[in-house]
């Protein structure tokens, strides 16, 4: 599904560089539930960001689905990341002006299709998380809990094949989390959806698949 | 998706109430500028009546001698029109008539003071006047240097306290002329028709007139057909060589063309006098250029307010990219957001622009002015808003779209 | 402090380059309009001299003959007419002129000087103007029967005028400099000046005092035309009716002129009237472009502050440096303000130094632009300091909310 070959991200400055990311592999095979973890500062976020095609490495390549992108633009890269790709951050990142149905819309937007359509697709992946009671309510109005809902009816609204979560539980008591994690197995199992999912919760992590571990920017087996 | 982009922009304007308040504030006050600006110039210049055809009327409004030493510009005079404006190919109509003077009465002790206008019949003919009793006069009261007169409302107004007019006499620089007719008020920037009374060309005190070239009197010429005007103009500037100039001493060359009254306007305006050549899209250009240095400071203040909050859309900015917004998409909302303030702006303009046309109509700074709004200044003031809107909107929306979207989503949740 | 300034306005200086063009633009439209009042009022604390109460002007329109014109036949139905208009008990003095103050028709004339071109307005008058007018001659005399019959034009100048063409030298008996006529034209007669008046301003008291000369309305000579209007000082009190009286007996004297009659101080205000209007619209608008500025910088500024406080708030500093950046953004700003200002100084100086405004004095010029850059310091402080104040005050953890 998605393969990093040799990444390297090192951010600079006026003084100092940092290297956040070093010599990362990681080859994510299609319908797999893969966990990240390690301490914060690691670079978890940041290989994610690069693995969403938000943030391009400083070396090393990033291909999806075989296809090699690393010298795609913007223009070509957004309509990747739309199609392909669903987020969901560990701070929910909702935007506040709009309704749940109009912020779980957001990726349908940039595609051609009737408003009728995209209503009705959101309003299916709401349903799916259990929502369909808050469709109208905003952002403000919800739990935590609800609000990361929201955010995975966002981010699996447009069927992407690759759903990358960072830390989607770290905002939430352990009960919340866990319904959380009960939808991302479910999406998973039974839409065989890949999950890339940022943790530092060791007893999360254990329900995945398979662990990768960084320290320090590197990959530690 | 425009509905979405227009909700999510009235959820901002309605969050941030002041940053709002200042924007439209801007926006509408130098779209009230244009538009008072507008709707004074098309006040003067565009076509409403009397000057129905205005689109294929041309005249002569200024004439000048020009010598090695010497310059003599006024209006043209009336041999001049007499023996060389009439009978040109292509015209059906043409009309001499006298500069308006200031004129004199003392209807029961009190003074009035009118703007009196000598013309022919074909006056009445060419301009379309609305009357609201009796009629004009014609050609054969001019032939006969009748003391007759055709008032406008006010002056049945301060003669006769606004009864009926018609068949009685005012008294108006020193003549008595019987009213045949009153018209409504003519604005006095409309100068080709304006006056308070207007009586025949043959009842000035002495037919001194009829030998002057230069000097007191204008004349308009109506073609059959807007085809026609470039022949006229061409006829009537072959006919100006042949003019016979007094004081050949002094004066070489007469400078008469036809033209409409701005093109007069925008020869004399922008300087070169003896210039035949009226370059109207000369003086359109200026005013472009004055009003875009004009919006250059409302600009600068709306980018600045915009850039100043683009971390504030930082997350929103983020979000949006990480779901497959491109760079260019993002431009598209935040300027449609822009635009859709500048509407907004610019239906408060319009409002208030109303309200202050209003206000100058009122306060008598020009004698008789209607400014009033139409449809042809609202398409002026509704492109003048969507270019305002574009213009200060497109740097903004670039800056935000430049967002690092891992940058912007950091910012705004750590 | 300052460099730290300079380098945080340079670091954010894609932002900054346009608050620093806003103030620069700013100052340019407060500079224009600063100036242009600092001019006005200058001008109007100058002498008008003249006074313009109990004076009417009628204005003479003779027939339609500007060229071929029997010009004696109009300067004896002049003549007339004043001798008519002097009848009247009402009338307590009556001239002829060839224009008047707050009237648009002028008369001005240049001549080559060694220090330069020097322009100065003309009117011509006959004897009695100086007294309709309320005129103080200062040196010398006004004109009278004793002119009639010299070889010489007698002309009357002011002392402005005077001090441009003969410096600190007594000009009475002195010959006005005049450039020599274009070649085919006769040879100029000679202006000698007999008197000096403290100032004329005809353009009103608004404008700025110019060179003014008087020349006098020779009877003797058969070149001569007819005076232009009539000026009348009437008796104080005298009613409005007796226009009426006074209209009849002139159309009585020469049937087929027209007449005018207005009060100059109507006239006045009519006058006033058409070149303070634009003005004051020009004002109105520039107060309002100024308004619309200092709301947008607050704008600006405030989020500024907000946000950096929120930043700082984040890393969790102490309500301390909320001052600190409080002051530091005023200084950010008063930086800037700075910058903009000489970039102004920079563009508005070339107008004296370029001779582009020749009307403006100098000192008016310095202090309009002293002033406007007072002005701009005072509104961008103001329009800073306080919603940076406001910004600080608002807590960190409100701040973080703060979406």
């Amino acid at each position: 599904m998605i393969r990093l070959s040799d990444i390297e991200k090192v951010y600079r400055t006026e003084k100092i560089e940092t290297v956040a990311l070093a010599n990362v592999n990681l080859d994510v095979a299609a319908g797999e539930f893969v966990s990240i973890m390690g301490p914060s500062g690691c670079g978890k976020s940041t290989l994610l960001h690069v693995m969403g095609l938000l943030d391009a490495p400083t070396r090393g390549t990033v291909a999806l689905d075989g296809r090699v992108v690393d010298s795609f633009d913007d223009r070509r890269l957004a309509p990747l990341r739309n199609k392909e790709i669903g987020f969901i951050f560990q701070t929910f990142h909702l935007i506040p002006d709009l309704s749940v149905v109009d912020n779980v819309e957001i990726p349908l937007l940039y595609r051609r299709m009737s408003n009728a359509e995209r209503r009705q697709l959101a309003l299916t992946a709401l349903n799916r998380v259990g929502l369909a009671s808050r469709v109208h309510h905003f952002p403000g109005q919800l739990s935590g809990g609800q609000q990361q809902r929201v955010a995975i009816a966002r981010a699996i609204v447009g069927r992407p094949r690759l759903l990358l979560a960072d830390e989607p539980t770290g905002n939430l008591d352990s009960q919340m989390g866990d319904e959380i994690m009960a939808i991302l197995r479910e999406l998973n199992e039974q839409e065989k959806t890949t999950i890339v999912m940022v943790t530092h919760d060791p007893r999360l992590a254990e329900e995945t698949d398979r662990t990768v571990r960084l320290f320090d920017g590197r990959q530690v087996n | 998706m425009l509905r979405h982009y227009v909700k999510t922009a009235f959820k901002v304007f309605a969050r941030r109430k002041f940053f709002t308040f200042v924007s439209l504030f801007g926006i509408s006050f130098t779209l009230v500028v244009l538009m008072v600006a507008t709707a004074m110039l098309d006040h003067t210049f565009a076509p409403h009546a009397p000057e129905v055809h205005q689109d294929r009327t041309v005249g002569l409004f200024h004439a000048q001698m020009i010598g090695p030493h010497n310059r003599w510009s006024s209006e043209p005079g009336y041999r001049l029109l007499d023996r060389h404006l009439r009978d040109l190919p292509g015209a059906e109509r043409t009309s001499i008539y006298s500069d308006a003077r200031t004129v004199y009465s003392y209807p029961g002790g009190t003074r009035v003071k009118s703007s009196l206008k000598r013309t022919d019949a074909e006056f009445w003919r060419i301009l379309r006047f609305e009357f609201l009793e009796g009629g004009p006069f014609g050609d054969q009261e001019v032939q006969d240097a009748r003391f007759v007169a055709v008032i406008n409302a006010a002056t049945r107004e301060r003669f006769f306290g606004g009864e009926s007019a018609v068949g009685r006499t005012i008294e108006v620089d020193a003549q008595r002329f019987r009213v045949v007719g009153v018209v409504s008020d003519v604005p006095a920037l409309r100068r080709v028709p304006f006056a308070d009374v207007w009586v025949p060309l043959t009842t000035a005190k002495t037919d001194a007139y009829k030998s002057e070239i230069m000097g007191g009197f204008y004349g308009i010429v109506l073609a059959k057909d807007r085809a026609e005007i470039p022949a006229l103009k061409a006829e009537f500037r072959s006919r100006v060589r042949t003019v016979e100039l007094p004081d050949a001493r002094r004066y070489e060359k007469l400078v008469a063309p036809l033209e409409t009254p701005f093109e007069t306007v925008a020869r004399l305006f922008l300087g070169d006098r003896g210039e035949e050549e009226a370059r109207p899209e000369r003086l359109i250009a200026l005013l472009a250029g004055v009003a875009l240095l004009f919006m250059l400071l409302p600009t600068i203040n709306l980018v600045n307010l915009n850039v100043s909050r683009i971390m504030e859309r930082a997350s929103e900015i983020g979000v949006r990219k990480a779901f497959g917004a491109s760079s260019r998409t993002l431009v598209g909302q935040f300027v449609v957001e822009n635009v859709l303030l500048t509407l907004i702006g610019g239906a408060i303009g319009l409002g208030l622009s109303v309200f202050v046309l209003q206000a100058l109509g009122a306060s008598g700074v020009v004698q008789y002015a209607r400014f009033g709004l139409n449809l042809r200044i609202f398409a002026w003031a509704l492109a003048t808003a969507l270019f305002f809107g574009v213009f200060s909107g497109v740097y903004p929306a670039w800056r935000m779209s430049r967002l690092h979207p891992v940058d912007a989503l950091r910012g705004a949740s750590r | 402090m300052m460099r730290h300034l300079l380098k945080l306005v340079w670091n954010r200086r894609r932002t900054n380059v346009l608050v620093v063009a806003e103030i620069f633009c700013s100052f340019l439209v407060l500079f224009g309009v600063v100036t242009l009042a600092v001019f006005y009022l200058d001008n109007y604390r100058q002498p008008l001299g003249f006074q313009d109460d109990d004076v009417w002007v009628v204005t003479l329109n003779a027939p339609e003959a500007r060229f071929a014109g029997p010009r004696r036949e109009h300067a004896e139905a002049a003549r007339r007419l004043l001798a008519a208009a002097r009848e009247f008990p009402e009338v307590a003095a009556a001239a002829g002129a060839f224009t008047m103050p707050y009237s648009n028709a002028g008369w001005n004339t240049g001549v080559k000087l060694p220090a330069g071109q020097a322009v100065y307005w003309v009117n011509q008058v006959t004897d009695g103007y100086d007294r309709v007018m309320g005129m103080a001659v200062e040196r010398g005399r006004w004109f009278s029967r004793e002119d009639d019959g010299s070889a010489w034009k007698p002309v009357v100048i002011t002392a402005g005028l005077a001090r441009t063409l003969f410096g600190d030298e007594d000009p009475i008996g002195r010959s006005v400099p005049q450039d020599p006529p274009p070649a085919g034209e006769p040879p100029r007669q000679e202006l000698r000046v007999i008197g000096v008046i403290g100032a004329f301003r005809q353009h009103g008291e608004f404008s700025e005092p110019v060179g003014y000369a008087f020349r006098r309305f020779d009877a003797q000579d058969p070149e001569e035309g007819p005076p232009r209007l009539l000026a009348l000082r009437v008796r104080r009190g005298t009613p409005a009716a007796f226009e009426e009286t006074l209209m009849r007996r002139l159309q009585a004297e020469a049937r087929d002129w027209s007449f005018e009659i207005e009060p100059l101080a109507q006239m006045r205000e009519g006058f006033l009237r058409d070149r303070l209007t634009p003005l004051v619209a020009v004002a109105v608008v520039a107060a309002f472009l100024i308004l619309m500025v200092a709301l947008g910088l607050t704008g600006v500024v405030w989020q500024n502050v907000t946000q950096r406080t929120r930043e700082i708030g984040l890393r969790r500093a102490k309500g301390a440096t909320a001052r600190r950046i409080h002051r530091q953004i005023v200084g950010e700003l008063v930086l800037m303000t700075t910058l903009a200002l000489a970039a102004g100084i920079v563009v508005v100086v070339q107008f004296p130094l370029l001779d582009l405004v020749t009307a403006v004095r100098p000192a008016v010029y310095a202090a309009g632009l002293a002033l406007s850059a007072a002005a701009v310091y005072g509104l961008t402080l103001a329009f800073g300091w306080y919603p940076s104040r406001l910004a600080t005050t608002v807590q960190p953890a409100e701040a973080l909310r703060y979406e």
